[in-house]
């Protein structure tokens, strides 16, 4: 979507000098646990993946979206990630979803840093992606993904994408978390789905 | 003419104001009310709220020779919506209206925010939608290219509706 062809240097700027405010001369990266044993390290990871805790945190119309997800006919509780929580310090999962203005980004990039680790984000929507319809030249306000501010585990493309398509990048970052697909496998119909 | 705006051209005619009945359906509002100076606007705002009109928006319009700041009111009790439009004056500024009308304040930032048309004695003229660091951006000012005349945006003929 657009990404790199739009030359928006003001913005550039912008994001840089944030970013060089909140990490110094280096970058956000995980610090990891203090312990690493391996196998106590795989199943909290199998924990982490199945129980992620995402953040209240709705930017725009894909927030909506967000909100769909987490309600009784998608329900993201049928894979753990139900409790969406209003402080960033309780919060493992960040979803970003919608546009991220030049406004924004101070208070996000707070949020970011408030969650304590191990933490993810998901990048949902193409604002959050690359800018989407704003990857302009005449784009003065609208970052050009959220990429540029905050590392971002998984991409979830669409304008706005549905909440399936939401799941599916639950499912990316559980994967990417634990490394199998569903950590704790769903079924939905024991006795097959006409019962 | 409307009984409404007959009401309005009595209550505004000690003021250099000129006001034209416009089609309703066509352009959104009832009546067009030019000011000569921008000097005169807080008094219109008086006789406005004398007459029972709340503000609906403040915004601008970047055209040749000079930025024209709309107003829109509206009453409550009588369907009637009226259109102010007033040119800035040298410096780029006008009257704030915000001592008569309090709900003009944030508008009236907006409107510092993308037009840079500064609202003298306003008791707060900081970026309000932008951010600190876009104080001077200016963004809704046309270029050259597309920057056309007062006359060619709002004059009369009705080829020119918006």
């Amino acid at each position: 979507m657009g990404k790199k062809t739009t030359k928006n240097t003001a913005l550039d700027a912008f994001t840089q000098d944030l970013r060089q405010r909140v990490y110094g001369e280096g970058e956000a990266y995980d610090k990891g646990p203090l312990l690493k044993l391996d196998i106590a390290d795989k199943i909290l990871r199998f924990c982490q993946a199945n129980s992620l805790w995402p953040m209240t945190f709705g930017l725009a119309c894909c927030a909506i979206e967000m909100m769909a997800t987490g309600m009784a006919r998608i329900d993201m509780a049928r894979y753990g990630a139900e409790v969406f929580r209003p402080s960033a310090r309780q919060c493992d999962l960040m979803i970003v979803s919608g546009t991220v203005n030049k406004k924004m980004a101070p208070a996000l990039m707070t949020l970011y840093e408030q969650m304590p680790y191990p933490k993810w984000v998901i990048a949902m929507g193409n604002c959050a992606i690359s800018g989407g319809p704003f990857a302009v030249e005449e784009n003065y306000n609208v970052i050009q993904g959220v990429d540029t501010l905050i590392p971002v585990d998984v991409y979830v493309p669409g304008c706005p994408p549905r909440p399936e398509a939401l799941m599916q990048g639950l499912f990316k970052l559980q994967e990417k978390i634990s490394g199998v697909r569903h950590p704790f496998p769903q079924n939905p119909h024991p006795d097959g789905i006409n019962s | 003419m409307n009984e409404h705006t007959r009401i309005l051209a009595r209550a505004a005619s000690s003021l250099p104001v000129t006001i034209s009945e416009t089609d309703y359906q066509a352009k959104g509002f009832h009546a067009l009310l030019v000011v000569e100076s921008c000097h005169d606007i807080s008094a219109l705002a008086q006789a406005l709220l004398s007459l029972n009109y709340f503000i609906g928006f403040v915004t601008a319009c970047h055209t040749e020779p000079a930025i024209q700041v709309l107003y829109q009111f509206a009453r409550y009790d009588v369907n009637h919506r009226i259109m102010i439009q007033c040119p800035v004056d040298e410096n780029n500024s006008v009257p704030t209206i915000c001592p008569v009308f309090q709900g003009a304040d944030w508008h009236e930032r907006e409107t510092r925010d993308f037009f840079g048309v500064t609202f003298v004695n306003h008791p707060n003229m900081n970026p309000f939608i932008l951010d600190e660091s876009d104080r001077d951006l200016k963004p809704l000012l046309k270029n050259e290219k597309i920057l056309k005349s007062t006359e060619t945006i709002f004059g009369q003929g009705d080829q020119h509706d918006r």
